[in-house]
């Protein structure tokens, strides 16, 4: 009737030695204006209270805390798989990068650099806004982001798209050289045409 | 844009330096520009199947990263549920003729040679319901 908010795992001779409300974790999810430099699971956030949460089933929220000292296990563990991942590929792609902590993916982004100094970075970023999209860009140095061109809902969205991401120097364009010559004198040969 | 501006001397002593400032504006982000992703619709869905391979060649000729996934090549008509599909791939050679895969390698060739002989500039022209994307040699 409604979506679960928790995996409950098994209790087996694995788990049962644990506090049995340690048992579920809770699934990862988006909520709609998300402020992605705030964690959603944690106070002062009511999200999951509210069930405001569209939750993915298929994935569970951990804890990195404010740095390794608050979970040094996960932070070990997972930076190992970063760099394992990183002498192996030559690229990575971030699923949902807004929804990683700026401070984890920078840790183990860096991490994974010392191995594979070209390692390029592509995500799949939706902050909401350009300049965040440039905050998480230039902190994490990702190298591309993914865009859409079925995003494009009609002829018109479509070509804003192919002009905003596709189009790298525009026909007629009058580069700032061009204008810098002429501002100087340096040169009396017109550096634009118009076709 | 550029302007005159004084710089004063680097020891603390002597005259001023005339220089001329030119501002950096800032760039967006570079795209890696999909025409279509794992996460969206098929073209059969959202357009028509014919439409995928105009939208692909508008890609090929994207000044940007670009990106596919085998079921916009193969014009596969549904959206895979990735978490949950078993099946494997079936692999096609490059001389196949069954979906456009064949005439975008073509497609993205031709966009390498040109970039290759110096055409660097791009138009977009939109009339009602199409686009073009002309490459000019820039003078």
């Amino acid at each position: 009737m409604v979506d679960t908010y928790f995996t409950r795992l098994p209790r087996n001779d694995v788990t049962s030695k644990f506090n049995p409300t340690a048992l579920a974790l809770a699934n990862n999810g988006w909520i709609w204006n998300a402020d992605p430099l705030r964690n959603f699971a944690l106070l002062p956030s009511k999200a999951y209270l509210r069930r405001e949460v569209i939750v993915w089933g298929d994935c569970v929220k951990l804890r990195y805390g404010a740095g390794p000292q608050d979970n040094p296990w996960l932070w070990e563990y997972m930076q190992n798989y970063v760099v394992g991942l990183a002498r192996t590929f030559d690229g990575f792609r971030i699923d949902n990068c807004h929804s990683t902590p700026l401070h984890v993916g920078v840790a183990f982004l860096d991490a994974a650099r010392v191995v594979n100094p070209n390692l390029y970075i592509c995500a799949e970023l939706f902050t909401g806004n350009e300049n965040m999209d440039i905050h998480f860009v230039s902190r994490l140095g990702i190298n591309s982001l993914i865009r859409e061109a079925y995003n494009g809902h009609d002829p018109k969205e479509f070509s804003r798209l192919l002009y905003r991401f596709g189009v790298d120097r525009s026909v007629g364009k009058i580069s700032k050289f061009c204008a810098y010559c002429e501002g100087l004198r340096l040169a009396q040969v017109p550096c634009m045409e118009i076709v | 844009m550029t302007s005159i501006e004084e710089l004063p001397p680097p020891t603390g002593k002597g005259p001023v330096r005339s220089c001329i400032i030119s501002p950096l504006r800032g760039s967006s982000p570079h795209a890696l520009f999909f025409d279509l992703t794992h996460d969206n619709e098929s073209p059969l869905h959202k357009r028509s199947a014919e439409d995928a391979l105009s939208t692909g060649a508008l890609i090929a000729f994207s000044g940007s990263a670009i990106g596919s996934t085998k079921g916009f090549d193969d014009l596969y008509p549904k959206l895979l549920d990735l978490v949950g599909e078993k099946r494997l791939y079936e692999v096609l050679g490059i001389d196949e003729t069954q979906g456009i895969g064949k005439a975008k390698r073509i497609l993205n060739h031709l966009h390498t040679q040109m970039v290759l002989e110096g055409y660097a500039e791009g138009y977009v022209h939109q009339e009602n319901d199409v686009r073009l994307m002309i490459l000019l040699l820039p003078r």
